[in-house]
């Protein structure tokens, strides 16, 4: 059985928090960034002052343990997500990973016009804008999958994707909405056209079991800081046939294989794209979020979320004037409630709710296109994670009911 | 728990919003954007002989954001270019009369943003 109340003794902040504010913390605002335990700052302490030293340098006993350790993560972050260990590249977040790939990907596409990028109206922008850049840089064409309640629109994007779809890029679960979008649907077709898939995976990992060969996307990319991991951690799948086929899209050490002044032949996958010093605690810190939970088990964590969303959506369709955006079916959302409240802006609900040490997003969360295709500003956002519990959405409505009241609503 | 930020004075302004109106016949407009939450405002100005003889505005926003538009247009009206010119920052602080906080600068000064690329290019 799932114990929140345990769980939240493994992570500091929220005894801090009452310590500093004298009320309790009650954390929703985890798509933006989750809360970190004890186990991950301790790995990296261990790292910081037991063994800190570059990692594929030298051949002494720091230097190896700092290898073995980081390499370690390496394949740990494999096995989590069903690929191989040289399919992993470790990076500094979901966003610089999207980017990398992008300059990887137009150097081998060679995209020009008549080609088409393939996206979806429910993205954040990390994974909209990187690819608007690209078609404005090779003159390939945008095209956008509308949504159809909560889902994608997927008879649309069947009908979007023809032979000039060289890349489609979609998140595994909306940061807004929630939904766990079918990504297996649109890979199909995408192998019939034979364009390429890339999966944002930030708001699914560390929330549901994710296994690329089950996906059979061919890149996927997720930041740590949204699972338990420290910020400025992130990876990128890539397939390896693929990867074996891409240019590195940054340069300097690590990278190369061999270095004349004049001209540089280029390292082994994944080395080939991880340019200079890596962020070598942070990934340390990853590899203890990840083990921090599978301990508990992706499976329960996933029980878990579906817990409070069905919860959630039921407490908040009871308040009169608070409409809820997000997807309802517990089961195919990844763990958020969004809504909105008639007559208060989302900005003024965060603040007020604030106030009594409850912290949800109000905004438009990085996904602008999203809110105009709701036709809203902004939402507000509870986003669960593991040591969130019933009561955590029990003081919620209560302070939504609250935040109605200063408003006169 | 402290409510002072959503006191009377600014729940007013923004439940009942002076000069929220689309202005046809305006001299100049500007518009502000908030990048943290998308929320837009357009400010529109009336000027005759380098004097604002109307100011209204038009958009969406969060008490914060409103309620200071609702403020400097009640301003602005009868103010000449050059004094519009000479406002800054602390004159919507001073108005809306409250503790701001980072997090919020961008709200309060939403209508201050567009009043300035309304007038920025125009002689006082």
């Amino acid at each position: 059985m799932f114990n929140s109340e345990n769980i939240k003794k493994d992570f500091p902040i929220f005894e801090n928090y009452e310590k500093k504010t004298g009320k309790p913390l009650v954390y929703l605002d985890n798509a933006a960034s989750s809360q970190t335990p004890k186990q991950v700052v301790e790995a990296m302490d261990e790292y910081y002052f037991g063994y800190r030293s570059n990692v594929h340098r030298s051949p002494y006993d720091l230097s190896e343990e700092a290898t073995e350790a980081y390499e370690g993560v390496r394949a740990k972050v494999a096995l989590f997500i069903g690929a191989k260990t040289k399919e992993i590249i470790f990076t500094s977040g979901a966003t610089i990973g999207v980017n990398m790939l992008v300059y990887m990907l137009e150097r081998y596409l060679k995209l020009k016009k008549g080609d088409e990028i393939v996206v979806s109206v429910a993205e954040h922008h990390s994974n909209i804008v990187p690819f608007q850049e690209l078609a404005r840089r090779t003159g390939a064409k945008l095209k956008i999958i509308p949504l159809l309640g909560t889902d994608l629109d997927y008879e649309k994007a069947e009908q979007l994707i023809s032979s000039k779809t060289k890349i489609i890029a979609m998140p595994l679960a909306s940061n807004v909405l929630g939904t766990i979008y079918d990504v297996g649907r649109l890979v199909k077709k995408a192998n019939e056209v034979g364009s390429i898939v890339i999966v944002d995976a930030s708001k699914a990992i560390g929330h549901m079991n994710i296994n690329v060969r089950e996906l059979e996307c061919d890149f996927l990319f997720a930041s740590g800081h949204k699972m338990l991991g420290p910020t400025g951690t992130g990876i990128l799948y890539g397939k390896e046939d693929l990867l074996e086929k891409l240019y590195p899209s940054f340069f300097g050490g690590g990278v190369i294989e061999k270095v004349s002044v004049e001209w540089s032949t280029y390292n082994k996958i994944p080395t080939r794209f991880e340019a200079g010093t890596p962020n070598v605690a942070g990934v340390i810190g990853l590899g203890a979020a990840i083990g921090y939970v599978e301990k508990l088990g992706i499976e329960e964590v996933r029980k878990h979320s579906k817990e409070l969303v069905a919860y959630a959506g039921r407490r908040l369709s009871e308040i009169e004037g608070v409409h809820l955006i997000s997807e309802k079916n517990e089961k195919k959302n990844i763990g958020i409630v969004s809504f909105t409240i008639d007559g208060v802006h989302p900005h003024d609900v965060a603040e007020i709710l604030g106030r009594d040490g409850i912290a949800i997003r109000g905004g438009h969360h990085c996904a602008m296109p999203l809110m105009k295709h709701l036709g809203v500003s902004g939402v507000c956002r509870a986003s669960f994670y593991v040591y969130n519990d019933i009561k955590d959405v029990d003081k919620l409505v209560g302070a939504i009911v609250k935040a109605k009241m200063v408003f006169g609503k | 728990m402290d409510e002072e930020l959503y006191k009377e004075n600014i729940l007013d302004h923004y439940s009942h919003p002076r000069n929220k109106k689309k202005m046809g016949d305006f001299t100049i407009k500007g518009d502000g954007i908030n990048a943290n939450c998308g929320d837009e405002l357009m400010l529109y100005l009336k000027t005759a002989n380098r004097k604002i003889t109307e100011a209204s505005f038009e958009g969406v926003g969060c008490a914060i954001s409103l309620a200071g538009a609702s403020m400097l247009t009640e301003k602005l009206i009868g103010l000449s270019i050059s004094s519009a010119k000479m406002l800054s920052p602390g004159d919507m602080y001073t108005m809306l009369g409250i503790k701001i906080s980072p997090s919020r600068t961008n709200c309060a000064l939403l209508a201050y943003e567009a009043l300035s690329n309304a007038i920025k290019h125009i002689n006082a």
